[in-house]
């Protein structure tokens, strides 16, 4: 009879035990759904980026045509002709020279010191390298 | 007042006992959904697939096929395809397909149809598909593909081939590298709505789709190759020639830098594949009796065997009679006594018969075969004729002598070019290829073409002589039509006769010239063959010598290296 009396007293502590295990466990689950939410949302912007790559791609190669077609030597002749007027050159002319003559030619053009160091091509008005000749 | 519990009877006791039984079955019950959704059964599982889930095939992009200044060629751009699901169709709605796609097409899809996926049409570009995507017609559905594109139509249509509806590639270079060049479509999953709608939820799992694709820089040029197919055009429509072929080729290495054949085909209308004519390259699928432009190759040959020098000498008498026939010169003319620099000037027939009879055939066959005469010449392309070359068992009569003028043997324009390509170097015979550099998807070299040697076929002596004797074809002889006042041709025509069912066939003819230039550093080796002419004029020295010369007049305004032209001035070392 006593002990039916005060039970409520008795079981106090664990019930809330019981609570703060129901809160644990519910804050780990809201956790949880919270990363889980996280991730899709996570999942969408890669679908979006995925998707925005994918309209990127195709607009490349659209573009990789018209460059194509910009590029083709049919439009550039017939550009250059009914456009710009432009005809085969007619004096276009074959030298022949010898071998010895060619070997002679290239000994005159470079000097015998070559210049070879970085420092050597150091432009000192404009302080930058500069191509030979 | 304190409450008084009182004492429960038996009777509660037991119904408590009957909620327990009742929390048990609803456990069991539990776990047996549980159960159900964690090991669904198989069929339920497909079931449930098909109902919600699309798998549908993603075609990924054909890689690109450039020209050796990186130029695309070929290129693949987005197209959608439609497809129809009757489960979610109302053939009602075939009426707003005949806008779109035409009254046969809409005919097709107003009635009631079997099974779940039935084409509409492959390949609608992006624009035209917009608008039918935007209707949104329940049961009609779209598909992203890729379509093979060739911006420049006709150009190197030949050597580049095509590909089918699946973008599989059917012919030449497509066909060729299709393992480099295809990368097979793969699968996306999308989910259906309640009306069959598909959704894209998947996001990132479905993900971005890898393109495996290689790609190809080829060593064709397409400013060589755009004037090669300008000129054989022009050639071959204003001699009214049914067919006609054109090979320029770089003999210090055997890099294919144009190729051209007529009839023109533009790959991008799917009806033109229907003409096989047109669809054939005429460069390696077509085999001809070579005529006259054979007699360098079978001079050479004489020479090499020991059967001719420098010094040799030929009666021409117009006529010779030969076993049971008579061989004779064009109009029966007689060339009188000439070396053998005069024998190809003059293209002197009864000169390279007397030739003929001092080579021993089977040496002679051999050498034929060394040149690549009756094999194929390994250039990266599909359908390449080997040719025909009688064995030497049957070099009986006039055979040799025949031969040795061009006729009773049959070879492709690629394996002369490749012939002549061998006088020009100094006597190697060169594999020709076309694929300077093969790319994987991440841009990294897998294979490079280069230079191989298949045999030295002739001494660099003999080369030199051939080279100067055809020097003098063009500058005195039969082939002054190529005569150029700006780079130094040499060449030889050829005018064959074409035999049907076994007989010459009058009036019928090959007319070609082959060469090369500058004359004394080849760089530059090419053929052009006009297959019957219609008309008075037939002969390779009329009409294809003119023909070669203005292609490489217009070349020498390109090369070398792309000069300002202008004021331009050729430099060649002797």
């Amino acid at each position: 009879m006593r002990y039916t009396e005060f039970r409520h007293e008795i079981e106090r502590p664990r019930s809330s035990l019981f609570v703060v295990c129901f809160l644990s466990v519910f804050i780990c689950a809201a956790a949880l759904g919270t990363l889980r939410l996280y991730g899709l949302y996570l999942e969408h912007r890669i679908s979006e980026t995925a998707s925005r790559i994918e309209v990127s791609r195709e607009c490349n190669l659209e573009m990789s045509k018209k460059y194509s077609e910009l590029l083709s030597p049919a439009r550039i002749y017939s550009y250059a002709r009914k456009e710009l007027g432009m005809i085969n050159a007619e004096n276009i002319k074959t030298v022949k020279v010898n071998n010895s003559d060619i070997m002679l030619a290239k000994a005159v053009v470079y000097p015998l010191e070559e210049k070879t160091g970085f420092l050597d091509y150091l432009n000192p008005f404009v302080r930058k390298a500069h191509a030979k000749n | 007042m304190p409450r008084i519990k009182k004492n429960e009877p038996e009777n509660i006791r037991r119904s408590k006992s009957v909620w327990r039984a009742a929390y048990f079955i609803l456990i069991l019950l539990a776990v047996g959904t549980a159960w159900i959704q964690l090991k669904p059964d198989a069929r339920v599982v497909r079931q449930s697939h098909k109902q919600y889930w699309a798998s549908v095939a993603v075609s990924a992009s054909r890689g690109e096929i450039t020209d050796r200044n990186n130029i695309p060629l070929a290129v693949s751009i987005p197209a959608t395809s439609f497809f129809i699901d009757p489960k979610y169709w109302d053939p009602k709605s075939a009426d707003l397909l005949v806008k779109p796609f035409g009254k046969n097409i809409a005919m097709k899809f107003s009635k009631n149809l079997p099974g779940r996926f039935h084409w509409i049409i492959r390949n609608v570009p992006k624009g035209k598909a917009e608008k039918l995507v935007n209707q949104e017609i329940p049961g009609l559905y779209k598909i992203n593909e890729k379509i093979r594109v060739y911006p420049h139509k006709e150009l190197a249509s030949h050597l580049l081939g095509f590909c089918d509806i699946d973008d599989y590639g059917q012919a030449g270079i497509e066909l060729a590298w299709n393992h480099i060049l295809f990368s097979p479509p793969r699968t996306r999953f999308l989910t259906r709505d309640s009306k069959g709608k598909t959704l894209d939820i998947m996001g990132g799992k479905s993900g971005v789709l890898k393109n495996t694709s290689g790609s190809i820089r080829l060593t064709i040029d397409s400013r060589f190759q755009q004037i090669m197919e300008w000129r054989l055009n022009e050639a071959a429509k204003a001699t009214n020639s049914s067919w006609g072929a054109a090979v320029c080729v770089d003999p210090t290495n055997g890099e294919i830098l144009a190729l051209a054949s007529y009839p023109a085909l533009d790959p991008n209308d799917r009806t033109n594949l229907k003409d096989q004519n047109a669809v054939r390259n005429n460069v390696v699928g077509r085999v001809f009796e070579p005529g006259s432009i054979f007699k360098p190759i079978t001079m050479s040959i004489a020479i090499e065997t020991g059967a001719a020098n420098k010094n040799s000498s030929y009666n021409c008498r117009g006529t010779m009679k030969l076993f049971d026939k008579t061989m004779s010169e064009v109009n029966k003319k007689a060339h009188g006594v000439q070396d053998l620099t005069h024998v190809l000037m003059n293209s002197c027939n009864i000169g390279m018969t007397i030739m003929s009879m001092g080579v021993p055939k089977h040496q002679a066959y051999g050498m034929l075969k060394q040149f690549g005469f009756g094999e194929k010449t390994e250039a990266e392309l599909f359908g390449e004729e080997v040719g025909l070359i009688k064995s030497p068992e049957e070099w009986l009569g006039t055979v040799p002598a025949n031969i040795f003028i061009g006729q009773g043997i049959a070879i492709t324009p690629l394996q002369a070019v490749m012939a002549i390509a061998s006088i020009a170097n100094g006597g190697a015979l060169l594999k020709p290829y076309l694929v300077a550099e093969v790319l994987d998807s991440d841009g990294k070299v897998i294979h490079k073409g280069g230079r191989r040697v298949r045999y030295q076929v002739m001494s660099a002596k003999t080369a030199e002589f051939m080279r100067e004797a055809m020097k003098r074809v063009v500058s005195e002889g039969g082939g002054k039509q190529a005569f150029s006042e700006k780079i130094s041709i040499a060449g030889k025509t050829g005018t064959a006769q074409i035999a049907t069912g076994g007989q010459y066939v009058k009036g019928q003819y090959v007319a070609s010239f082959v060469g090369f230039w500058p004359a004394e550093k080849p760089k530059y080796v090419m053929i052009i063959s006009l297959g019957e002419p219609k008309g008075a004029r037939y002969y390779g020295g009329q009409i294809a010598a003119p023909i070669f010369k203005s292609i490489a007049e217009d070349i020498s305004q390109i090369s070398p290296s792309d000069e300002p032209i202008g004021s331009k001035v050729n430099i060649e070392a002797n």
